[in-house]
Order: structure tokens, then C-alpha cells, then sequence
């Protein structure tokens, strides 16, 4: 897991779900003697009520597994907040990959291949990363010749 | 008269890496050329085939989008009095194309997608360029004719993320400089630039998703084939920053001459010859050139 | 691309305020505005053309624009020519209507924060948040209720989103800024227009209180009078070496030189006119550079050489 720690806010949340370990990134943000509020993500609608009434000055840690966060990040982007309020804690042992061919994001391993879960396909995992799709761009690889 | 845009500057012997944008002279987003009729059927058909690789659109790109078609509207029927006419309505407009011999009426919030719809009578992609926070947003845009990108997956993408894999754009902070300059452009004062490659086949529409039907076509180049079949790809991209919604409006016009036709010129066969020779070998790949790129040299030698 | 215009109509806004009617030459109607739009106007004059910009504070529905602009006490040029001289039919020059206060698309709230006649570019911001149903609120300053300019329409067309503050009226008042910046939701963009201690003073407030940097717009005063005092200096383009006297502009002159730099807002806050400088020390006077960009760069519509600068001729036209 990796973070950046983003300084000078009035306080922080963190959300979280079971099964992430977030500790580390706790310790070290309880360093800034900023406020530090722990939320763990249950219902998308009770957690949008919360949120909703956060003020100028706060800044949210998402350490979710890969598809909370997808689901949790565009419950915030309709409530309002962009990516200047927030930052998703890097998950390193699970991806979402973008399929080339037919569009569909699908989650899987840290893998340098996947197979798209709908048309089938191959694809190479490339590092072209899209903030709006949450996901990798899986292209094609045609005799060598990847892109 | 039409003429193919050659993308080299006079004199230029090298290849290299900068922002080429320069004030355009004639402020014009679209151009009608001999190739019309074909391309907007070619245009129609890729739309109806795939519409999820054609078009994509946020919500909040409404405005912009309808400004945008009266702005194209417009100038089709000031800079084409004889082949478009466009009569206004209080909420919307009919355009007459007299190529197409079609008529369309464009009524505001009627039209649920007007950028789609007024892309349906011009040769040129249509990129809507959103600024938020800074940073500039591909919100809206129509796309058939992409030089193996897809629209779908840049959908809602800032400019930098989506030049990220370019070679060499990140050297001495070209990406930066240019997105500042995008973020300076102002309402009047449009700019023009372009870009090429060389592409092994006549496709226009070569989009990411079907790359692995028209990639292969680059191993497919002969001694005997290179003259007719590789042509040298030029987009004509035009940025106008839209007055009203403050949108950048980015066409791309894609045109295409085969290697035989340009080496009817034997300035500009040389020129490309040069230009070829002085590649970067990061960029040739990125371009798709490799493959195929001896043929290229071997038969402009031939010329030459 | 200058658009002929000429003057419809004049009206005294306050006792040192005037608003002008510009409508096109030729009837037809003005461009459309983005909200927070200003435009330069190019006014003939014996000495000159006296080029100034001034936010647009309406577009009408029939395409004629509106300027509001403040008599400046001791103004030799703009303000002054604008005072004295022009009348209904003064013809002149205008450019495209353009912006550096731009309203964010997708903000969830939006805090305007004006002094004096930093209101301007704001009027049509607010126009636009209210039409389009968006979220926001206007907290504006001036001095007594009599030179608080707009006043009557903002109380009519934004009641309840404007809060006033007089501090010279029996019952003073001033922007807490702090305790205003403190209690805006998450997602909220502010934008600040008025003299420059305003501005930095709310900004330096926001950032504080963990603002980032990209939700905090601001327009400086467009007084457009270099406040220190100038001193001429000399431009080696190519082989020639140009005089710049202490009254003229380091970008007119290099336009009048046959070189075509684009610029836009004349007050070092765009960067349209950006150069690269190859020799020389450069006054920096800009908000826009920053200050490593400052060791090769400069914006010659407000910045000056000293002694001999020379410019480098092939960065032009290029970006």
C-alpha cells in the first residue's frame, strides 16, 4: 500500500472497509494534530450523508479494495468533490484494467496480461492510466508489436 | 482548390519535437474536400456500426456542445453558401445540405446529442476540451477517423494523462507548455497545427478497438505493394476557444496520400526521405513505422 | 481580431463611476460572454490609441455590451479619456471578449468575495449561478452604501445570496475572512476580485485553512498603471537594438517593431505574451511566471529591461 501524505488540511478521513489493514497510514497521520476521523464504508447512502456535510479543509483517504473504491469514488464525484479532496490509498496487489476492444473494466491481479471477463480477449496491461475510469488501459499485442 | 496538406516546414531536414501550433490566418474549424461524399458515408457507417467508439458526451457538456454545432453550422453556411444553407429559429436552426441533399433541423435540449449530429455533415473529428480546476478535461467529442486511440477509454481524461504515452512529450516540460498554452487560448484568436505518420493501408478509421484488424496490414507491405498502398497520414488540427462556454473546440481533419502520389513531387519525396532518416527510433515505433519502414526507404531511394 | 464598435449610451453609475452601452458599428450583435468575461478597449486618442481592459458587466439579450469604470483620481489616460471625453457615438475599437476569472463547471459552491469595484467581473458569474440554479454567495465591501456600486441591482437580483459590508457607514463592518473561508462545504471554489491586500489577504486565509490552490480564482484590479516609477530601457531583436521609452509598453513597442506577439490581458496575469529573454536583467512585474520560469522568460506587457535586454527572436510564434 502507498499514500502521499497531503499537508496543511484541517482534517482528515479515513475510509476504510474490512480486511485493509490501515495502521501505518493512521500513525503517520496522526503526526499532523489535525483532526483524524476513521469511517468504515458501509452503506453507500449513510456514508453519503456524512460526507455531505464535511467542510472546506478536509481531505479523504480512500483504503478500500479496488471495487469499493470505484463505487465509493463516484458516490463522491456526484456529491461534489473532485480528485483536489481526495486520494485513493494504491492497492499494488489487485488492478482494474480497461478493455481496448470492448470497454468493459473488469478487476485482476497484478498481472502484466488479462483476459477481458467479457469479449475474452488478451490484453497487455499497459501504465496509461485513466482517473475517470479508475482503471489501466489493457490494449492489444499483435506479434510483438505492443502499444 | 484542394491540395494536400504537407506537414513539413520549408527547409525543415530533421525531425523535431515541439508544439507547432501557429495563429491561423483564415479562423475556419471544418474544410469540404473532393473526398466528401465518401468520407461522411464512411463517417455514418463507422457511427451506426459502433456508436460507443464514435461519440461520448458527460452531462455537463450540453452548452458547449450546442455552441459548438451553431459554430460550425454557421461557418458552413457563410464559407459554403452554395452547398449549406442554415435558417434560424428562435431555439434551433435547419441545415440544408445540398451535397447530402438532406435537410436537418437542430432545435435545442431537442437534440439530445448536437455534436453528433452536426459531426454527421463534416469530414473533421469534433474534441471538446473542458477546463476544470486548472486542468483541461476531453468531456465531449466525436471521433470515426482516430489514429489508433480510443475515445471511450479517454473519455473524461485530462490533456496530460492522455499524452502520457507519447515519447518525448514530457522532455523540457513540452506537455506543460502546451497545455498552458491551451489554457491561454482565447475566443478569437484560433490556432492550427499538425501532425503525421505514415500508415500501411487507406483506413480513416482506425480506431484502438479494432486495432488488431488494420495493425496487421503494416506486415503486410511488399517491394512491390509500398508505392500505392503506404500513405503518408496528416491531421490538420484547428483549437478554438468557444466564446460563450469557454469550451476548446479541437477538429481534426485526417487526410491521406499515397507514398507514389507525394513522390510525384521530388522536393517532398525528399524531404520525407530525410525526415525518415533522422527519426527517432521511440518515435518510429510510437508511429507504427517499423515494420514497414525499409520498404518505405528502399522505394524513396528508388525515386530519388 | 478588433471588433468596431461605438458608444449607445452613458449613464453616471455613482458619483465617480460611469457605465457605458458599446454596441457594434454595423448593428449586428456582440459575441457571446463566458460569465466573468472582460474585454480591452481600443480608444483613439491625440496620443494615441489608449488600449484599457474592463470586465463586461452584461451582454444584453440584443448582443450590446456593458462597462462600468471608475474615475481614477490623478489618471492621465484610461479612466480619464473615458470621463471626458466619450459620449454617445464615440467610435472605437474592442477585442474578443476574453477571461481570466472563469466560473468552475462543476463546482459544488461558489463564494464571491469583492471590494469596491472588484464587483464587475462578478456581475455576470452571478447571473450565470443564478440562472443555471447553481449554489453561491456574494460577500462584498465598499465604503458607504452611496459608492457601492450595483447596489441596487444585487439587492433586488441577489437577495438572498449577498451580504454587504460598509465600513465607513455608522454601523462598520469588514469580510472576516477567516470566519467566512471556515464554514464553506467541501468542494467549494471562492473567487476574489479587489485591491491587491484584499486578495492576498483572503487567499493567504484560504490557504491556511487548507484550501488547495486550484479552488481559489482571483482577478487583480486592472488599474493598469505601472505603480512604480519607469525608466527607459533599450530591446535587441535580432540585430536591431529598440529604445523603450519610460511611458511605453516593452509589447507595444516590440509589435510596432513588425514582431506579432498575441497577448491578451495586459496586466501580467495570462501569459499570452510570454517571451524568452537571451540576455539582460529583466523587472519582472508579472503574477503569472514563476520564478524559476523568471530566470528565462518574461511578459512584456508589464515587465521592463533594464539597461539592455535582448529577446530571442525564434521563441516567437512558437509555444
Amino acid at each position: 500500500m502507498s499514500w502521499h501524505i497531503v499537508r496543511g488540511k484541517q482534517k482528515y478521513i479515513i475510509l476504510y472497509e474490512d480486511y485493509v489493514d490501515i495502521t501505518k497510514l493512521v500513525r503517520e497521520l496522526c503526526f499532523h494534530r489535525s483532526l483524524l476521523s476513521l469511517i468504515n464504508v458501509g452503506e453507500p447512502d449513510q456514508l453519503a450523508s456524512i460526507l455531505n456535510k464535511e467542510l472546506m479543509g478536509t481531505y479523504i483517504y480512500l483504503s478500500l479494495k479496488v471495487k469499493k473504491t470505484r463505487e465509493v469514488l463516484s458516490l463522491l464525484y456526484d456529491l461534489g468533490f473532485s480528485p483536489l479532496d481526495l486520494q485513493v490509498v494504491k492497492e499494488e496487489s489487485e488492478r482494474a484494467i480497461f478493455c481496448a476492444h470492448c470497454h468493459t473494466v473488469f478487476i485482476t491481479d497484478d498481472h502484466p496480461h488479462a483476459v477481458c471477463e467479457k469479449c475474452n480477449i488478451t490484453l497487455s496491461v499497459t501504465n496509461h492510466w485513466s482517473t475517470f475510469h479508475h482503471a489501466f488501459l489493457g490494449s492489444f499485442e499483435f506479434e510483438g508489436d505492443s502499444l | 482548390m484542394y491540395s494536400f496538406p504537407f506537414p513539413f516546414e520549408e527547409g525543415q531536414s530533421h525531425y523535431f519535437y515541439k508544439n507547432n501550433a501557429v495563429q491561423m490566418k483564415n479562423r475556419t474549424t471544418v474544410q469540404i474536400t473532393p473526398n466528401y461524399l465518401k468520407e461522411m458515408k464512411l463517417k455514418r457507417d463507422t457511427i451506426i456500426k459502433n456508436p460507443e467508439r464514435c461519440f461520448v458526451a458527460l452531462d455537463h457538456t450540453y452548452e458547449a456542445q450546442w455552441e459548438a454545432t451553431l459554430y460550425i453550422a454557421k461557418e458552413l453556411a457563410l464559407r459554403y453558401p452554395d452547398t449549406f444553407t442554415m435558417t434560424s429559429r428562435k431555439y434551433g436552426f435547419t441545415l440544408n445540405n445540398h451535397l447530402l441533399k438532406e435537410e436537418v433541423r437542430f432545435d435545442y435540449k431537442v437534440n439530445k446529442e448536437p455534436l453528433n449530429d452536426i459531426g454527421k455533415h463534416v469530414q473533421e473529428d469534433l474534441i471538446l476540451m473542458f477546463q476544470r480546476e486548472g486542468q483541461l478535461f476531453l468531456d465531449a467529442g466525436q471521433l470515426c477517423f482516430p489514429s489508433n486511440w480510443s475515445l471511450a477509454f479517454n473519455k473524461g481524461m485530462a490533456f496530460m494523462d492522455i499524452h502520457r504515452p507519447v515519447p518525448g512529450f514530457q522532455e523540457g516540460q513540452l506537455d506543460r507548455r502546451i497545455e498552458r498554452f491551451l489554457l491561454h487560448l482565447c475566443p478569437g484568436d484560433p490556432f492550427e497545427r499538425s501532425n503525421w505518420s505514415l500508415m500501411a493501408g487507406e483506413t480513416l478509421n482506425t480506431h484502438l478497438e479494432t486495432f488488431p484488424e488494420w495493425g496487421k496490414k503494416r506486415y503486410s507491405v511488399t517491394e512491390d505493394t509500398v508505392g500505392n498502398y503506404v500513405h503518408v497520414r496528416v491531421e490538420v488540427q484547428k483549437l478554438h476557444r468557444l466564446p460563450k462556454t469557454y469550451t476548446i473546440l479541437f477538429t481534426i481533419h485526417t487526410h491521406l496520400l499515397s507514398l507514389k502520389e507525394l513522390s510525384k513531387d521530388l522536393n517532398k519525396a525528399n524531404q520525407l526521405y530525410t525526415i525518415l532518416l533522422s527519426l527517432p527510433k521511440p518515435i518510429e515505433e510510437y508511429k507504427g513505422i517499423t515494420p514497414y519502414k525499409s520498404h518505405v526507404m528502399n522505394y524513396l531511394e528508388g525515386v530519388l | 481580431m478588433k471588433i468596431p464598435v461605438s458608444v449607445e449610451s452613458v449613464a453616471m453609475e455613482t458619483n465617480d463611476i460611469k457605465r457605458f452601452r458599446i454596441k457594434h458599428r454595423f448593428n449586428e450583435p456582440l459575441p457571446e460572454i463566458h460569465p466573468g468575461a472582460h474585454i480591452l478597449t481600443y480608444l483613439p486618442s491625440n496620443e494615441g490609441v489608449i488600449i484599457r481592459p474592463y470586465s463586461l458587466t452584461n451582454r444584453t439579450t440584443d448582443g450590446r455590451y456593458e462597462i462600468a469604470i471608475k474615475l481614477v483620481q490623478k489618471s492621465r489616460g484610461g479612466s480619464f479619456r473615458w470621463h471626458h471625453s466619450v459620449t454617445v457615438g464615440t467610435e472605437l475599437e474592442i477585442s474578443f471578449p476574453k477571461n481570466i476569472l472563469k466560473p468552475e463547471l462543476l463546482g459544488r459552491h461558489h463564494v464571491f468575495y469583492a471590494a469596491g469595484i472588484g464587483i464587475t467581473p462578478f456581475l455576470t458569474m452571478l447571473h450565470w449561478c443564478k440562472e443555471t440554479g447553481r449554489s453561491f454567495e456574494l460577500h462584498y465591501g465598499a465604503s458607504i452604501k452611496e459608492e457601492c456600486l450595483f447596489y441596487g441591482y444585487l439587492k433586488e437580483s441577489f437577495k438572498s445570496e449577498t451580504r454587504f459590508y460598509f465600513s465607513r457607514e455608522r454601523r462598520k463592518e469588514r469580510i472576516d475572512y477567516y470566519c467566512s473561508l471556515q464554514r464553506h462545504p467541501i468542494g467549494t471554489h471562492v473567487y476574489i476580485c479587489g485591491p491587491p491586500s484584499f486578495i492576498e489577504n483572503i487567499i493567504n486565509a484560504a490557504k491556511n485553512l487548507g484550501y488547495p490552490r486550484e479552488r481559489i480564482h482571483f482577478e487583480a484590479f486592472r488599474s493598469n498603471q505601472i505603480k512604480t516609477k519607469t525608466s527607459p530601457f533599450k530591446v535587441k531583436i535580432e540585430k536591431k537594438c529598440v529604445p523603450v521609452k519610460e511611458d511605453q509598453v516593452l509589447l507595444d513597442v516590440l509589435n510596432e517593431n513588425g514582431l506579432s506577439i498575441p497577448y491578451s490581458c495586459r496586466v501580467g496575469q495570462c501569459g499570452t505574451c510570454e517571451i524568452t529573454v537571451k540576455k539582460g536583467d529583466v523587472l519582472h512585474q508579472d503574477s503569472f511566471l514563476t520564478e524559476k520560469e523568471k530566470l528565462s522568460f518574461m511578459l512584456p506587457c508589464v515587465s521592463r529591461g533594464k539597461g539592455l535586454i535582448e529577446i530571442d527572436h525564434n521563441s516567437l510564434n512558437l509555444i
